[in-house]
C-alpha cells in the first residue's frame, strides 16, 4: 500500500513537473514537443488519479483488495494470462505481415511497409533473444 | 494428471473458497484442478499436500 501511495505521489509530481517545464520553455520548444509533453503530463495524471482510486477502494474493502490480489498472483491465472499474451502476440505477427501485403496493394507510401516489416523483424529478433535468455537462465 | 482433490477435501469437510483462501489461490484454480483441467506448479502441489497432511502422490495420480 505504501510504495502505491509513493508511485502515485511521483506519477503526481512528474505531471507538474512537466507542465511546469512546458509553462517555463514553451517559446523554445517546438508545437509537436510541446504536444507530446502534454501527453505525457496527462498520461502521469491519469496513472496517478487510477492508483488514488484503487488505494482508496484498497482501504475501504480490504477483504475484496485481497481477492483481487489472489486473483492477480494466482498461478493459474498467471498461466492463462501468459499464454493469452503469446497468442495474441502470435495472431499479431501474422496480422502484420497481412497487413504490409495490403499497404503494398493499396499503394501505401513505401516507408509505412517499411515500418511493417520492420516491426515484423523486431518481433522475430526478441522473441529469439529472450528464448536464448530463458535458456539460459531456466 | 488425475487426483483425489475433491474427494479428500469433501472428506474434511472444506469448501472449494476456505481451501483456496488457505493455500493463497482463487476459487477457480481449486474447481479446475478438481476436474482435471489444469495440473498444478510442483510448489502448489507441495502446498495442497501439506495442508492435507498428505504425500503429493496419495492426492495426484501420475499416468503414463
Amino acid at each position: 500500500m505504501k510504495s502505491k501511495t509513493i508511485i502515485a505521489v511521483l506519477e503526481f509530481l512528474l505531471g507538474i513537473l512537466l507542465i511546469g517545464f512546458l509553462i517555463i520553455f514553451r517559446a523554445s520548444l517546438a508545437k509537436q514537443i510541446q504536444g507530446v509533453i502534454i501527453g505525457v503530463a496527462i498520461s502521469f495524471f491519469c496513472f496517478a488519479i487510477s492508483n488514488f482510486v484503487m488505494i482508496s477502494w484498497e482501504k475501504k474493502h480490504p477483504d475484496l483488495a485481497a481477492k483481487q490480489n489472489i486473483e492477480i498472483t494466482d498461478e493459474r491465472s498467471t498461466f492463462i494470462r501468459e499464454k493469452a499474451k503469446a497468442k495474441a502476440g502470435d495472431i499479431t505477427q501474422w496480422l502484420l505481415i497481412i497487413l504490409a501485403y495490403i499497404s503494398i496493394l493499396l499503394d501505401a507510401p513505401l516507408w509505412f511497409t517499411l515500418i511493417i516489416v520492420l516491426v515484423f523483424i523486431a518481433y522475430w529478433v526478441l522473441t529469439y533473444y529472450f528464448m536464448s535468455d530463458f535458456q539460459k537462465k531456466y | 494428471m488425475k487426483n483425489r482433490l475433491e474427494e479428500i477435501r469433501k472428506k474434511t469437510n472444506i469448501t472449494q473458497e476456505e481451501l483456496a483462501t488457505s493455500l493463497n489461490v482463487s476459487r477457480q484454480t481449486i474447481g479446475s484442478l478438481e476436474n482435471g483441467r489444469y495440473n498444478p506448479s510442483i510448489l502448489l502441489a507441495f502446498k495442497i499436500a501439506r495442508f492435507f497432511e498428505m504425500n503429493i502422490e496419495d492426492i495426484f495420480i501420475y499416468e503414463e
